[in-house]
């Protein structure tokens, strides 16, 4: 075995273990996935997986061209991400430009900006259920500020829910933004600025000018990771809205988990799943080379 | 425009960084901060800049005290020892930079960079980004840079620090082309006496925030005006002995230890300048005159303790006593370790200083 | 943008920062603020028609309930409907059953062991992965982005044919899928952030290491290791957080053996009795409180973890 292993390069020995979990995890899923994807393997029939029939891309079809619900999640996944990522990314900015300068307790101060990045997302989501409740918090300052009773269903119309999940990452995750910006701050070169400076330039001309095109890689990853996360958004439509009302909140993952475990028809699932990765992976492709290359 | 620094002074908390310090820079001069790592020469040039506030004491732009005037509307030029180029940019875009800031439009910017780029040799890259420069061409652009808004003074910090021997002589010609050409105030501060020497018409040395002395180089090099200066300049440094002065009848010895030296030539002046009779000597290394035999009736005999060869001369260590003198003779004269030899100092050369002032009593004296 | 004190900014600037600071904190914490107050609120004061901020009427009853279960806690909801937690939902491997199991003692075990195995898993993994990125440039591009994808799959995914895999194995509800399935999801994370610290480490040392004798093994453990010591301990840091979290993928491959601390948390939500938002406003306090811990414990790293390691401080 010894010999074996000796005659392996190393860095391949290295990694070996990687590749069997990701094997394990990734490509037979993937596989496996595409196999059952064309057939009609339903458990509600009774029929085990080696039982149901081949019926190639029918599922395929059925859903991208027949399967409203389908489309419409993709449509508010992404909707989702882009005003999210939009949002965190520009009140991250507008906390990292707050809070450049060093002062009496900034550290303190930082940690508690960085808080609601730490609790369980779950527990954000319940947080937010409790507090956008018709008879919750925010109503109840929203009725004050207004000088009338106010009862907004936040979490029962569509388009309402659809915001309440977005308030509820945007304000979770905006803290990750304020890092990552801040970060990148920090590290444009002193001397760079004092020179923009002498030159006579203002604040704002430096922010353009300088500190801005320095940052554009940072930015460039902050929002790549947010949007590939925002993409498999599922705690917080499951706690806020639970894809309603009806269907109308579903994100993707949220569509395809409760389809594929309410109706039991894990052969479609399975080909909505693959849709999902295909569109998943080349939208990711090209939006991670550059980051691949500031990373690797 | 004339610099004026008047009782300049920067603290931070507890630490005094410059202290007192009065200066006047003539329009066009080219002078020099000259002092080892942490002297203030980097703070002084700061407070010029306007990146940190004085805490007491005036900056003047002719007879304008610009003490509360912002950086960015002093007009003043900066080069940074790493240049600090702008990296997301063009040459042309460095260039550019402070006519883009005042909207200056377009095609007067266009002329102007291309009038700078050229007087730099740098018109060819224009459109090049600048990761790919070498240090030459980065510190020109460093400089086109400056120059595009026409600054009152320029303000370098220690500009040949990161290049190697033969670059930096090279850019040692350069700064002083451009300095020719552009007829700007150039002020830069730097640790290394050389290049203080070579560029600037006038030296300030300054040691722990405090001016030491302010002069050509010649006078700073024949006269230095105190113990520090004396110590800090010359290559190699310059030697200094501690001892007192002795009254006999109607001359002056010096002496340290059991080594005398007749500097009944300078009687008068000690007579008037010093106080006490602490007195301490210095003389260069090259002034050292090194002899096989008895040159004079009062040479000194020495022993060789160590010998450097640095090429054309060579440094050597002389035993006197308990003293150490360094002589820098010629290589072409061989000499070896433990060599008795016999050594001569022109009286006439040397320094003296009133060890209770660490001052030099030729300056100190009317 | 950094500027230093040598200009001061005017005062109107400087009151309207402290002013949008002070917002900014307010909104960061008033979330949390409320899952606190609420964890003290005795059950008819949940969901009154005007929301009580601050409850006057303070008990511990949630965290009992959290902590020992329905049956053994005193007074609580749960006397007024004479009995166990009752209800059922679908999880991903069949109905999941509620009776008797909120008691914290199960989950938390549970969350722990899986978490810990996991994340030491997934560290080991993920540094071997990772010496070989950093100093072979295994794979080039096309590999990096290979491992960077298990993070971007929906796990939705992934777990029909996990499901699938697992229960022709017989891994479904086992603390052995967990674990599997909770590494794989984390491993980008730890060959990310480690590369990036052993990148910080000259690659000199090791190659002198060798020479002196050891082999390829033996200098990384001898020379690499002792030096990224720190960082592989805040990795493994930021990985426990991450997979203390999650919740889709142990919802999803779990039923009633292997309960985490989310899904447990989850089950408060759906319950027939209602939605508990006591005892859930509890645990999520209590759960929340390691990985406030930890996470302030690798502040300076957190940036590098979550942006696999492409932003260092």
């Amino acid at each position: 075995m010894n010999k074996l292993l000796k005659r392996i390069p190393f860095p391949v020995v290295l990694i070996i273990p990687i590749q069997i979990v990701m094997i394990f995890l990734l490509i037979f899923p993937l596989i496996v996935n595409l196999w059952v994807s064309q057939t009609n393997w339903s458990p509600l029939f009774g029929a085990g997986w080696w039982e149901s029939k081949y019926i190639g891309l029918k599922n395929y079809y059925d859903m991208i061209f027949k399967d409203p619900r389908f489309i419409s999640s993709v449509l508010r996944t992404s909707l989702i991400a882009a005003v999210c990522v939009t949002v965190e990314l520009g009140l991250g900015l507008c906390y990292a430009l707050l809070l450049v300068k060093d002062f009496f307790g900034k550290k303190v101060l930082v940690s508690i900006l960085l808080l609601p990045m730490m609790i369980l997302p779950l527990v954000a989501g319940y947080n937010f259920f409790m507090l956008f409740l018709d008879n919750g918090p925010i109503n109840q300052m929203l009725s004050i500020l207004l000088g009338k009773s106010v009862h907004i269903p936040w979490l029962s119309k569509p388009k309402l829910g659809l915001l309440t999940i977005m308030v509820a990452d945007i304000w979770q995750w905006t803290p990750l933004m304020f890092l990552i910006l801040m970060a990148g701050i920090a590290s444009v070169p002193e001397n760079q600025y004092k020179a923009a400076v002498s030159l006579g330039a203002n604040r704002l001309q430096i922010f353009r000018m300088i500190t801005l095109p320095l940052i554009k890689p940072v930015i460039l990853i902050g929002v790549v990771i947010r949007g590939m996360e925002l993409f498999k958004i599922y705690d917080l439509v499951f706690i806020l809205t639970h894809g309603g009302p009806g269907t109308s909140t579903e994100s993707i993952s949220y569509y395809l988990y409760t389809a594929g475990f309410t109706y039991l028809r894990l052969g479609y699932i399975a080909a909505g799943a693959f849709i999902t990765l295909a569109i998943f992976l080349t939208a990711s492709y090209y939006i991670l080379k550059p980051v691949i290359k500031e990373i690797a | 425009m004339i610099l004026r620094l008047e009782n300049l002074t920067k603290q931070f908390g507890d630490l005094v960084a410059v202290k007192d310090l009065n200066l006047t820079i003539e329009e066009g001069e080219i002078i020099s901060l000259l002092g080892p790592s942490g002297c203030g020469k980097t703070t002084t040039l700061n407070m010029i800049a306007g990146f940190e506030r004085a805490t007491a004491g005036k900056v003047y732009f002719d007879d304008r005290c610009v003490n509360d005037v912002h950086p960015k509307e002093r007009n003043v030029g900066m080069v940074f020892q790493e240049y600090a180029i702008f990296t997301t940019m063009t040459v042309f875009q460095n260039i550019s930079f402070g006519l883009r800031v005042r909207k200056v439009p377009k095609a007067e910017i266009r002329a102007e960079v291309r009038r700078i780029a050229e007087n730099l040799n740098l018109e060819k890259i224009l459109d090049r980004n600048v990761a790919n420069l070498n240090l030459s061409e980065l510190q020109r652009v460093a400089l086109a840079r400056t120059i595009s808004v026409k600054p009152s003074v320029l303000l370098l910090d220690e500009p040949l620090s990161n290049l190697d021997a033969a670059l930096r002589e090279r850019t040692r010609v350069e700064l002083k082309r451009f300095h020719n050409k552009w007829g700007i105030t150039m002020i830069y501060v730097t640790h290394d006496q050389l290049e203080a020497i070579s560029l600037a018409k006038r030296i300030a040395v300054m040691d722990s925030g405090m001016l030491q002395q302010f002069g050509t180089a010649d006078e700073i090099y024949r006269h230095p005006a105190n113990l520090f200066v004396a110590k800090f300049i010359g290559n190699p440094p310059s030697n200094v002995v501690r001892g007192e002065v002795v009254k006999k009848d109607r001359s002056y010895m010096f002496k340290s230890g059991e080594y005398e030296l007749d500097i009944s030539m300078h009687g008068d002046l000690i007579k008037k300048a010093l106080k006490g009779n602490k007195l301490a000597i210095s003389f260069h290394t090259e002034d050292v005159k090194i002899t096989r035999s008895r040159n004079q009736k009062n040479s000194t005999p020495v022993e060789v303790f160590v010998v450097e060869l640095l090429g054309y001369d060579q440094i050597i260590d002389l035993k006197v006593d308990d003293l150490i003198i360094r002589a820098l003779v010629p290589s072409s004269m061989e000499v070896k370790v433990d060599e008795r030899l016999f050594m001569d100092i022109p009286v006439d050369k040397i320094n003296l200083f009133d060890l209770e002032t660490e001052k030099n009593i030729f300056l100190t004296a009317g | 943008m950094s500027k230093r004190s040598y200009w001061e900014e005017n005062k109107l600037l400087k009151a309207f920062r402290f002013f949008a600071i002070f917002i900014v904190v307010v909104i960061s914490l008033f979330p949390i603020f409320w899952m606190f107050s609420t964890s003290l609120k005795p059950s008819y004061e949940w969901t009154p028609a005007t929301p009580i901020w601050i409850t006057k009427n303070g008990t511990l009853n949630n965290y009992q309930t959290v902590l020992l279960g329905p049956g053994r806690a005193k007074g609580g909801w749960h006397e007024l409907v004479g009995g166990e937690l009752t209800g059922s939902m679908e999880g991903g491997a069949g109905k999941v059953s509620l009776k008797g199991e909120s008691a914290l003692f199960m989950p938390l075990f549970t969350s722990l062991l899986v978490c810990g195995s996991a994340t030491a898993l997934s560290i080991i993994i993920g540094m071997l992965a990772a010496y070989a990125i950093s100093r072979y440039k295994f794979g080039g591009n096309f590999f990096s982005f290979f491992i960077l994808s298990a993070r971007m799959f929906p796990p939705i995914a992934v777990v029909i044919p996990l499901v699938i895999m697992f229960s022709i194995v017989g891994l479904l509800d086992s603390f052995i899928g967990l674990i599997i399935a909770y590494t794989g999801f984390t491993l980008p994370f730890s060959v990310w952030m480690v590369k990036s610290f052993i990148d910080e480490v000259p690659k000199e040392l090791e190659e002198a290491a060798i020479v002196d004798g050891m082999t390829n093994f033996q200098a990384i453990l001898k020379v690499t290791v002792p030096l990224t010591r720190g960082g592989i301990a805040a990795t493994a840091l930021f990985v426990f957080i991450i997979n203390w979290g999650e919740f889709l993928v142990a919802f999803l491959l779990s039923a009633t053996k292997v309960i985490t601390i989310p899904v447990l948390l989850s089950k408060y939500f759906t319950t027939v009795q209602g939605r508990l938002y006591g005892p859930q406003a509890a645990l999520g306090i209590i759960a929340s409180i390691p990985v406030i811990i930890f996470a302030f414990i690798i502040q300076k790293h957190l940036v590098r973890g979550l942006t696999f390691g492409a932003v260092k401080r």
